[in-house]
């Protein structure tokens, strides 16, 4: 494991490199893709045992804090769609450079995932792109943390909403909130990649109609469920992704099935 | 300021990040800070707010190290046993390498919630500790925490949400008490074993005496206590709970108590004004001169 900066000198993000620790060495990376901020504390333990799962698979692994959040540097309500595209591009690129991988896999949750249907779509080659419980529309997102936020501030005794300057107990900036506002899966598919992998925990109608325009543009995509006995998305419990393993396993399983 | 990303420890198990103050802002002698996780958190804190102090005490010319203790956040499990209490061990692990590589000879631990566990046994042990921050820690419902008690009810927050905790359905809790008698509702789920987390408490007393013995030795401490649901509803009651006046302990521990944040600093402004508490006494107490 090597934790590490990088990208430009003045914006560095932060890193870890999970070595291939398995038997076999694959020769892809595999490029793992944190949710948005607001998720990011609760399913950074998941992402940990993910990326052990995948090196253990014989994956080199990397995950990185998107700009403004964890280690990286910036500020959380500063932060813009457009640097955090160019993150998964450089994080993807570093990945290949420190590994020494011709091919990258990538692994997103949430915005994470919408982030990283959005780059393969703008011209990033991915081997496998899987997409965990991932935003498809960002007006509805928004409204999710939105919501989130009320129950929160009311429950910490707390007058709001906060109003559009701050979000889930961050800063938020009306930038930000326009850029995923116009997010839209649906609007460009993710063609750079060989194969698409859709998760969820339960059968979402969007992400049929997702599978069969992604299909019909040409993508080979699959669209799995996966029950987990904890959800990112199910509202007070939201604390227990620090459990997932079954949808861990199911990722680890189809990368390592398609990958040399 | 500048980081860096560090593998630590004799397995090289703990992963931290040094923030350092730009050469020419570097307090010389001053102390190095050290940070860890908070509950399941990583390094970096709810709401990010160990990466932000961090940031905050750089500007100000101190060094910190944020770090995961062994088999938390980012860093592997600590290989063979330890002694005692391993968390403390990892910390000191984490000072070693400070005081080797970089010449620190004196630490501020500052730990928030349950990982005022270890900091203040660690505190307690080990003499190079110069100052402490504890936030959130240890708290004990006194006579004067129950005379203030009632004053919730003028709270027109707490009827806001009884009223839409009504409505709501209360997703199991009972309404009239979590919104309006926090006391009973924590008691209630403590009976039925359905609280998601709990830990004990030391004895008050036998805490405050290790507070003055701390504080006999020259080290400083600073306490942050937040409102909201928890059991502190005053300035002074630190001093009740540990039945130690601020001049007991020869002025050597200080409080700061923010009646408006809740205990896991949701709101920006609330994470900025403890920021601000914490960044303040740090430089008022070890702020020295800048180093040539």
């Amino acid at each position: 494991m090597k934790p590490f900066f990088f990208g430009p000198s003045t914006q560095p993000r932060y890193g870890l490199l999970h070595p291939p620790s398995g038997e076999s060495t694959r020769r892809a990376g595999v490029l793992l893709c944190y949710p948005g901020v607001q998720e990011y504390n609760i399913s950074h333990w998941a992402f940990r045992k993910l990326a052990g799962m995948l090196s253990r698979a014989g994956f080199p692994v990397l995950r990185f804090d998107w700009a403004g959040t964890g280690d990286s540097a910036g500020d959380a309500g500063a932060s813009r769609v457009a640097a955090w595209l160019e993150d998964v591009a450089m994080a993807a690129q570093e990945l290949q450079d420190s590994a020494e991988v011709e091919r990258v896999s990538l692994v997103g949750m949430r915005l994470g995932a919408a982030l990283a249907a959005r780059a393969v779509a703008s011209g990033l080659a991915a081997e496998d792109l899987v997409l965990w419980e991932p935003v498809l529309s960002g007006k509805k997102y928004l409204a999710e943390l939105e919501a989130l936020d009320r129950h929160e501030l009311e429950r910490l005794l707390h007058e709001g909403p906060a109003g559009d300057a701050e979000l889930g107990g961050y800063p938020f900036s009306k930038e930000t909130r326009a850029d995923l506002e116009a997010l839209d899966a649906a609007a460009e598919a993710p063609r750079g990649a060989k194969r698409v992998w859709l998760f969820s925990d339960r059968a979402r109608p969007e992400l049929q109609e997702l599978e069969k325009a992604w299909a019909a543009a040409g993508v080979q995509v699959t669209n799995e469920v996966v029950q987990d006995k904890a959800s990112v998305t199910s509202g007070g419990a939201r604390e227990a992704a620090a459990l997932y393993t079954t949808v861990l396993e199911s990722i680890t399983r189809r990368l390592s099935e398609g990958a040399a | 300021m500048r980081e860096r990303a560090l593998l630590i420890g004799e397995g090289q198990n703990l992963v931290g990040v040094l923030c350092e103050p730009e050469p020419a802002k570097k307090i010389a002698g001053a102390p190095a800070v050290l940070l860890w996780n908070v509950g399941i958190h990583h390094r970096v804190g709810p709401y990010r707010v160990f990466t932000d102090l961090a940031r905050r005490l750089a500007a100000e010319g101190f060094t910190s190290l944020r770090f995961d203790v062994a088999g938390q956040g980012d860093s592997a499990p600590r290989r063979g046993v330890v002694e005692g209490n391993t968390h403390v061990a990892d910390v000191q692990d984490v000072m070693a390498f400070l005081e080797k590589k970089m010449g620190f000879k004196a630490f501020v631990p500052a730990a928030f919630c349950s990982g005022v566990d270890a900091c203040h046994a660690l505190v307690r042990a080990d003499p190079r500790v110069a100052g402490t921050i504890y936030i959130e820690p240890y708290a004990w419902r006194t006579p004067g925490f129950w005379v203030r008690y009632p004053l919730r009810f003028l709270d027109a927050k707490r009827w806001k949400r009884r009223l839409s905790n009504k409505q709501a359905g209360a997703e199991g809790e009972k309404p009239d008490d979590v919104a309006l008698d926090p006391a009973a509702q924590e008691a209630a789920q403590q009976s039925d074993a359905g609280i998601v987390f709990s830990r004990s408490q030391p004895d008050p007393l036998v805490f405050g005496n290790e507070v003055a013995a701390i504080a006999a030795r020259g080290t400083r401490m600073l306490f942050l206590y937040f409102g909201g649901d928890t059991n502190v509803n005053h300035a002074g009651q630190l001093w009740e709970m540990i039945g130690k006046s601020s001049s007991d302990l020869g002025g050597k521990v200080e409080v700061s108590f923010d009646g408006e944040a809740d205990h896991i600093l949701y709101r920006p402004a609330d994470r900025a004004r403890a920021l601000e508490a914490m960044v303040a006494w740090t430089r008022k107490h070890f702020g020295g001169s800048v180093a040539s």
